[in-house]
């Protein structure tokens, strides 16, 4: 009852609190000013993108010579067309969609394998005492500071003797070790009240069926946001698909678009408009993910209680 | 029938403290026994040793014919209340009934009967598909409690649930709580550190103090004849009023501020002591007597059934709780602490004498 009443007041109070001071709101200057920042803001984030699109839409004479395009052009098709379908390379035996879905692999390959693995990890950390369990957060927590190039070498010399170079496996499997994911995993598991592994533990749930029945559906949202990190990181990755593949038939489309940039062979001028289309694909699939995957998660948060 | 025997179970935790010195308590078949003390006392360190969600340093708990010292919480046939409920969110209220039975093997329409069961003793039917998130604390509290039910354990632990909720919820669901309990005939052990929760719903209460238990007995026991200072201060609102004195060997205590007292008793101790008298033990007079001390009004509280009067005496707070029926008059008023309704302790060891 009192839950209600004080929703019922609270709701009342903020109509009035919106009514009353829109009628005679004092004119300020700090919004405009707010205004006009976030404005700029945008500009400069979107004016790449806009650019980038316009000149997908022109030949490849016009961009060489004019430089990036602000108009639109009557090669849009074309271009995507070209870029997308037909076959090109050196080999001439990969196209845009091709890459596209080796893209995806890659992406959503990395995302999973490292939700999966992180949330085992600090799964482990967290439910387990086991020797020098801090000691071993703290090694992987440490491994945060470290970037990919840092190891990059050493990896390469392993994926390369076990023979998986120009593999799916060699791609994804040696970057889903993830100290961040396990790292919010940790924090998000400690968030969780002991009452309720205790009432889990007393409802007769052992280690593996808490895993599934309890932890990974709390989680969702959880694992959601980790989704999105880690689906547009795995999808931006250029230096370790471009150290180990060489077959283009494995080639991603960022690895492709810096290909079409490097055809400079005698005369012959880049396709700017195909890699400029294909810049614009290949931001796509990472935008969507975002977009939709940022509705579960508000979702989430709002009905969760935890 | 289950009978609960703990004996002298002590707790040690890795760091060396002891959270429990060794400790005994028999519980007999469909018992409630309220293990009540102030927090960290070790009340809920040995509820949670009962529960197997900690271990058990040295002695043994058994459970039925069966010592569970090493058993799983699953494996001990119990069930626990928390207080923050423990539901699992993301479930609904039947599947939160329905885990314990369905990780148990039981059959689909073996749990559907047990769970619809439980729910119509709770009145809890009509919420069986909504999330906890949906309902309010006292539905939730209930819904935990369905959750301990139907499971038909041999021993229920209730760990604060009620202390949640709000004051009027709180003295209904003490209620409902004690009569399911008797309906179903378990055996129930509930901690809390309200002594009036303790004083209504125990069949038995053990008071915790430091990691000792202080008292075992009724609660009419408890609150009657406490057997030390610190049980007498606990249980019982208004506390109970607190005079250093003397005892001189005759009869009588040597009180500061209020002088000579007699006592029905003789003592065996010597030297300091304490004497105890609940607020409405005091009578008010209107003259000086045996017994009597001159006081002062600081201040009357109304209480509606009665009044609570507040004064000092010396410097020590004195609290007597009186009828409304008599009109007081202020100038002229006087304590008696009647001999029979004195505590006496032994101001050094806090037992009682």
């Amino acid at each position: 009852m009192s839950t209600t009443d004080m929703s019922l007041d609270n709701a009342s109070s903020t109509t009035a609190a919106k009514v009353s001071p829109a009628r005679k709101r004092p004119f300020k200057w700090s919004v405009v000013s707010d205004h006009l920042i976030l404005i700029i803001g945008s500009l400069f984030m979107l004016m790449p993108v806009v650019a980038a699109f316009l000149t997908s839409s022109h030949d490849n004479a016009t961009v060489h010579s004019g430089g990036l395009q602000m108009s639109i052009g009557d090669e849009l098709a074309a271009n995507y067309y070209n870029a997308m379908l037909v076959p090109g390379g050196f080999t001439k035996s990969v196209d845009g969609m091709r890459m596209l879905g080796n893209s995806f692999i890659l992406g959503i390959g990395f995302a999973v394998g490292k939700i999966i693995i992180s949330m085992l990890a600090a799964y482990a950390i967290v439910y387990f005492r086991f020797r020098f369990a801090t000691l071993a957060f703290w090694l992987i927590f440490t491994t945060l500071l470290l970037p990919l190039e840092v190891r990059i070498l050493p990896s390469y010399e392993i994926v390369q003797s076990l023979g998986l170079l120009n593999t799916y496996t060699g791609l994804i499997v040696p970057l889903i070790a993830s100290a961040t994911g396990t790292f919010f995993f940790r924090q998000f598991f400690k968030s969780i009240p002991d009452e309720l592994i205790e009432a889990a533990r007393i409802d007769g749930a052992g280690p593996v069926k808490f895993f599934f029945d309890i932890l990974i559906p709390l989680s969702k949202t959880m694992i959601a946001a980790i989704f999105i990190i880690m689906f547009v990181f795995g999808w931006n990755q250029y230096l370790w698909p471009t150290m180990m593949t060489t077959d283009e038939r494995f080639f991603t489309l960022v690895r492709g678009i810096s290909q079409i940039m490097q055809v400079f062979i005698g005369s012959q001028i880049p396709d700017y408009g195909e890699a400029m289309a294909l810049a614009i694909i290949a931001m796509l699939p990472p935008v969507l993910i975002v977009v939709f995957f940022q509705r579960w998660f508000v979702k989430g948060l709002v009905e969760s209680d935890k | 029938m289950t009978k609960v025997v703990i004996d002298k179970v002590r707790k040690v935790y890795p760091n060396g403290t002891e959270a429990l010195s060794p400790s005994s308590l028999d519980i007999a078949h469909g018992e409630f026994i309220v293990l009540v003390g102030p927090s960290g006392c070790g009340k809920s360190t040995l509820l949670r040793m009962i529960a197997g969600l900690e271990e058990i340093t040295d002695g043994t708990i058994s459970i039925g014919d069966r010592v569970v010292n090493d058993l799983d919480p699953a494996e001990r046939d119990i069930a626990m209340v928390f207080q923050n409920y423990a539901l699992y969110p993301h479930m609904s209220v039947y599947q939160n009934m329905a885990y314990g039975l369905k990780n148990r093997g039981r059959s689909k329409p073996d749990i559907e009967t047990a769970v619809s069961k439980a729910a119509k003793l709770l009145h809890i039917e009509e919420f069986l598909h909504r999330r906890p998130s949906q309902l309010s604390g006292g539905q939730r509290q209930r819904v935990a409690m369905g959750r301990a039910i139907v499971r038909d354990p041999s021993l229920f632990l209730f760990d604060e649930p009620l202390s949640n909720l709000d004051a009027k919820l709180r003295n209904q669901m003490r209620i409902e709580i004690r009569k399911l309990q008797r309906e179903l005939d378990v055996t129930s052990i509930y901690v809390t550190h309200d002594q009036i929760e303790a004083m209504t719903m125990a069949d038995k209460i053990a008071v915790l103090n430091t990691g000792r238990i202080e008292q075992i007995g009724t609660p009419s026991e408890i609150y009657h004849k406490p057997a030390s200072i610190f049980v007498a201060s606990f249980m019982g609102a208004p506390p109970m009023n607190i005079l250093d004195g003397k005892y001189n060997g005759n009869g009588g205590v040597e009180v500061a501020d209020l002088g000579q007292l007699t006592i029905d008793h003789a003592l065996k101790t010597t030297g300091k002591v304490q004497v105890g008298i609940r607020p409405e033990n005091v009578e008010i007079r209107t003259e000086a007597s045996q017994n009597t001390v001159a006081i002062k009004i600081d201040f009357l509280e109304e209480l509606g059934a009665g009044r609570l009067l507040h004064t000092m005496i010396g410097s020590t707070p004195f609290i007597a709780h009186l009828d409304n029926e008599h009109p007081i008059d202020s100038d002229n008023i006087f304590a008696h602490l009647p001999p029979q309704a004195l505590h006496l302790f032994d101001a050094e060891t806090g037992q009682r004498v």
